[in-house]
């Protein structure tokens, strides 16, 4: 038999027995009843994929909550080092269940693949008395081989790149009270210890070798603060972890107490301002920023240029390099247009301007630096867990990678003002 | 011109292929489905919502395939009253204390003793517990945000009693108050803590759980109790294949009318979140057989709700992702604002989001595609906004009315704002076939209902019919001279089948086909033919 006589003979004999089996009904109850009858045979556990079944577990079991959470509050903590310092590890020790989940514990030791090491000890009170109080400590210790140094002020050159290892010992603590839901005041005080030596990334120079003391304050001989001040904060954003409206306003004073060498005590004032401005049922948002630190120092006193503020760098003029501008006082401002393309992705266009300036009688628009560039907010329930910002200056291009919001603040009290956190 | 043959796909295959069978059994149409076969033993299995979103975005199952008209529907394109449907207000027009009464409606949580929770969760989209009140009946509790007090519980209840009307499978929902003293822990309940480990829950587990729960003006916690569905539940169904254990399950659920034309009431109602795992499905017993019955379940997230927060604007209008709206988004820089994101809500935190000016049932969408919603035609659509339509002004208040809302401002709102969805499916669906329904012969005289006229969609219509002898063994109709009226056309005893083409003057594309059986005397509409 040929195979098309073997095919016709299978045709004929399915038609027969489907014109059989069609034919053997009277009714359409019937009909149905025999397309039922045969499925019969074809039944089985209506059971899922093994993919399907491997991300249920993975949610049900909160498999990457709990990798997150890590084995009795230890776990790995991945990343976080200051931009620039490679990317670091270590173990951290982590308890939010404390006193019935009122305060917070956190202690991690992390080193770099450039050979940064960071330890820190935190713990966290932030709803006391039923919300209206809460208080915070934190110790650090950073031991960074190779900080850039571009030299002071707001003319040093690109080129003039050098680099310094810095190290430190500090201890904060801060208190304070919410009278309203959105008004936070409080107080901190603080001591720290840094040292500043020669720097080991041998691609640039040393800060040492290229610049003196003379120009650069605070380079050859280091001391200790204790460092205090009163803050305010005017926090009226729609949602603090994403927000889309309102804004936060910060006022803080912070006096610094030179304890060994009488020389570089001075007065440091943070003033951030950020404004959000949604449009269109918020799918649009313009996002503006406005910081400036100002120091002032009596006088024949000096402003170490290690606690000098900086400018350049993913947080602040992103078309620049980290911390390429120097100087006792700074300003920058920030402005982004934010439009949503998917619920877990908005763009953004900025613009950055700032500069760094000797004097506080130079706080004025003159001589900024300007950035301007795009970004990319992937979020999750609102939050944006990664950003992605490509920025332009006439320095060239900078692309930065941040688990953050752009607009991410510091912390409060004085371990904000600390030069690397 | 695309066409739809309501008469089931296996009566049309079987006389093309074979030549032989009726088009019409003497039980067309069939009302009821035919009592179910026993499915004998059948696993519980749960599903990945993830696996689901992912799957339906980007693997879309069902998006090759070919369309085909609805299955599982009588020769009148009905869904029978079965697993999934039972013919209900459009039907049989339900009273308004029927209507409020929904699934039950009469057997809430005990309100005497106390209640006993059983299980309970604190993680998840929104708290809850599961209760035992003092008649041993089991109820689901679920609350409301912090930050829209009334909002998802209003609802949850509203909804499941437009869907109970509208045929489908509901829980038994209701709004109740009570103070913590009404909860009682039951023996040795255990507590998933949000990294999923659990411990025995206490009595202050059970109150920190409360304190993410609005209180009401008097101090009180509202909540819907959903009273557990009959049967023992076996996981949701999905939108898309069959269930390989269940025998009665013959039609691909994407071609089912039931759950193709779902996608109307479900833009209607702004149910977006209409994916798998808002379904279940239990094993009945029906008197020793036993069946799988299909429920829609969880209504938090339909009206203004998203459960735990009001809907984002988006909702209803874009799908979570979608290549080609985001790539609009992306090289228009956001500067092509989609109407959805003008739209002015008003400030009623009970309400949520919810309006009418920007919804467009045509272009209304879910979280992310849904086989079934994707394969909605005409014919789909025609049969679910008959029955939308069949909501009076005053229906829907009775309805609302069962969310409790207590700002006055939000109940007439929700109402006002079903009416005005409700018009606009009617203005979308009604004349993209033509809209003739209810086919009756009352004497020797075809009779029917021109939902066009009744709704307001056309002010008049003229119609014109031609019939013919249909031959139900071949397919075949031979038309009858002269016979274009709407009397049947005299003819001498026995059985035959007529068909009377029926379309509007001066439009070629619409057409319904009415078969007419003839069994002796007596003349009975035996099926009902769509083209569009």
């Amino acid at each position: 038999m040929t195979k098309t006589g073997l095919l016709f003979h299978i045709l004929v004999i399915c038609c027969i027995w489907h014109h059989g089996a069609a034919a053997q009904v009277a009714t359409r109850a019937e009909q149905i009843q025999q397309e039922r009858r045969q499925r019969v045979p074809q039944l089985k556990p209506d059971d899922v994929t093994r993919t399907e079944a491997f991300l249920r577990w993975l949610h049900d079991d909160k498999i990457l909550a709990r990798v997150g959470a890590g084995f009795n509050g230890l776990r790995a903590k991945m990343g976080g080092m200051v931009t620039g310092g490679g990317f670091g590890a270590g173990p951290e020790y982590f308890r939010e269940d404390l006193f019935s989940g009122r305060l917070s514990f956190r202690a991690a030791a992390q080193t770099s693949t450039r050979g940064y090491n960071r330890f820190e000890v935190e713990t966290v009170a932030p709803r006391l008395a039923q919300n209206r109080f809460f208080v915070s400590s934190r110790a650090v210790h950073h031991n960074y081989s190779g900080l850039p140094y571009y030299g002071p002020g707001p003319d040093s050159a690109k080129t003039g790149r050098t680099n310094y290892r810095f190290e430190d010992v500090s201890v904060d603590g801060f208190a304070g009270v919410q009278p309203l839901r959105a008004l936070r005041l409080g107080a901190s005080a603080g001591y720290t210890t840094i040292n500043v030596g020669p720097g080991r990334d041998n691609r640039y120079a040393s800060t040492d070798v290229t610049y003196t003391a003379a120009t650069v304050p605070g380079l050859d001989r280091q001391t200790d603060f204790v460092r205090y001040g009163p803050f305010v904060e005017l926090d009226f954003r729609d949602d603090k972890l994403g927000p889309r409206d309102g804004g936060r306003y910060l006022f803080q004073q912070t006096w610094y107490d030179d304890r060994g060498l009488n020389r570089y005590s001075f007065r440091r004032m943070d003033i951030d301002l950020e404004q959000y401005i949604g449009l269109f049922n918020h799918r649009r948002v313009f996002a503006l920023r406005a910081h400036s630190v100002l120091t002032d120092t009596d006088a024949g006193r000096l402003v170490p240029f290690y606690l000098q503020p900086d400018l350049g760098g993913s947080e602040n003029l992103r078309g620049f390099r980290p911390f390429r501008f120097r100087d006792n006082n700074l300003l920058v401002m920030n402005g982004e247009y934010r439009w949503e393309t998917f619920s877990g992705l908005d763009m953004a266009l900025f613009a950055d301007a700032g500069k760094v300036f000797a004097r506080r009688s130079q706080l004025n628009f003159h001589g900024l630096e300007s950035s301007v560039g795009f970004g990319f907010r992937f979020n999750a329930r609102n939050r944006t867990f990664l950003r992605l910002d490509v920025g332009f200056s006439h320095e060239g291009y900078q692309i930065w990678l941040k688990f953050n919001d752009h607009f991410a603040p510091r912390p409060l009290g004085t371990s904000g003002t600390h030069p690397v956190l | 011109m695309r066409m739809t043959r309501l008469l089931p796909l296996a009566v049309l295959a079987t006389v093309a292929l074979f030549g032989a069978g009726p088009v019409f059994y003497p039980d067309d149409p069939l009302i009821k489905e035919p009592a179910p076969l026993d499915v004998g033993k059948v696993l519980s299995r749960k599903l990945s919502d993830f696996y689901d979103f992912l799957q339906n975005d980007f693997a879309r199952p069902g998006r090759h395939d070919k369309h085909t008209s609805a299955q599982g529907v009588n020769t009148l394109g009905e869904p029978m009253d079965g697993a999934w449907y039972t013919h209900r207000h459009y039907f049989h027009p339900m009273s308004l204390e029927a209507l409020k009464l929904g699934p039950d409606g009469r057997t809430p949580p005990a309100a005497a003793g106390t209640w006993t929770v059983i299980k309970a969760k604190s993680e998840g989209v929104t708290p809850g517990f599961t209760i035992v009140d003092q008649d041993k009946r089991v109820y689901f509790l679920k609350f409301d945000p912090l930050t829209n007090p009334e909002m998802a519980t209003a609802a949850d209840v509203i909804v499941a009693r437009v869907f109970y009307a509208l045929g489908y499978h509901v829980p038994d929902n209701y709004i109740v108050y009570f103070d913590e003293s009404r909860l009682v822990l039951g023996n040795d309940v255990m507590l998933a803590d949000k990294l999923g480990y659990k411990h025995k829950m206490t009595r202050r587990d059970l109150l920190e759980i409360l304190l993410n729960v609005p209180k009401d003006s008097q101090g009180r916690y509202r909540a819907i109790a959903s009273r557990a569905v009959e049967g023992k539940p076996i996981g949701p169904f999905r939108y898309h294949g069959l269930r390989q254990d269940d025998p009665n399950d013959i039609v691909p659920h994407q071609q089912r009318r039931d759950l193709r034309g779902l996608r109307v009431f479900c833009a209607w109602l702004n149910h977006e979140d209409s994916r798998a795992v808002n379904t279940l499905d239990t094993v009945v017993d029906d008197g020793g057989r036993h069946y799988i019955r299909h429920y829609l379940m969880d209504f938090g997230s339909t009206l203004g709700s998203a459960s735990t927060k009001a809907n984002p604007p988006r909702s209803g209008h874009e799908y979570l992702f979608s290549w080609r709206t985001s790539a609009r988004h992306f090289f228009t820089l956001g500067l092509d604002l989609p109407a959805w994101a003008r739209v002015h809500y008003p400030d009623l935190p009970s309400v949520g989001r919810f309006e009418a000016s920007a919804f467009n049932p045509e272009t209304w969408v879910p979280e992310y595609p849904n086989p079934a919603f994707e394969q909605c035609d005409a014919a789909d659509a025609f049969w679910a906004a008959k029955q939308v339509m069949a909501f009076t002004d005053e229906q829907l208040r009775a309805l609302v009315s069962t969310g409790q809302y207590s700002d006055p401002k939000a109940e007439s709102y929700v109402s006002r704002v079903l009416a005005e969805r409700r018009d606009r499916v009617g203005r979308a669906y009604l004349e993209k076939v033509l809209p003739l329904d209810n086919f009756a012969v009352r004497g020797d005289r075809l009779v029917f209902e021109d939902l066009g006229l009744r709704h307001g969609t056309v002010k008049e219509r003229a119609l014109k019919i031609a019939w013919s002898n249909f031959d139900n063994a071949s397919s075949h109709s031979t038309p009858i001279p002269g016979a274009n009226g709407f009397e049947v056309p005299a003819a001498p005893g026995g059985t035959g089948y007529y068909v009377a083409e029926i379309m509007q003057t001066g439009d070629k594309r619409r057409m319904v086909k009415v078969y007419v059986r003839r069994t002796d005397a007596t003349l009975s509409v035996a099926g009902i033919d769509r083209s569009w």
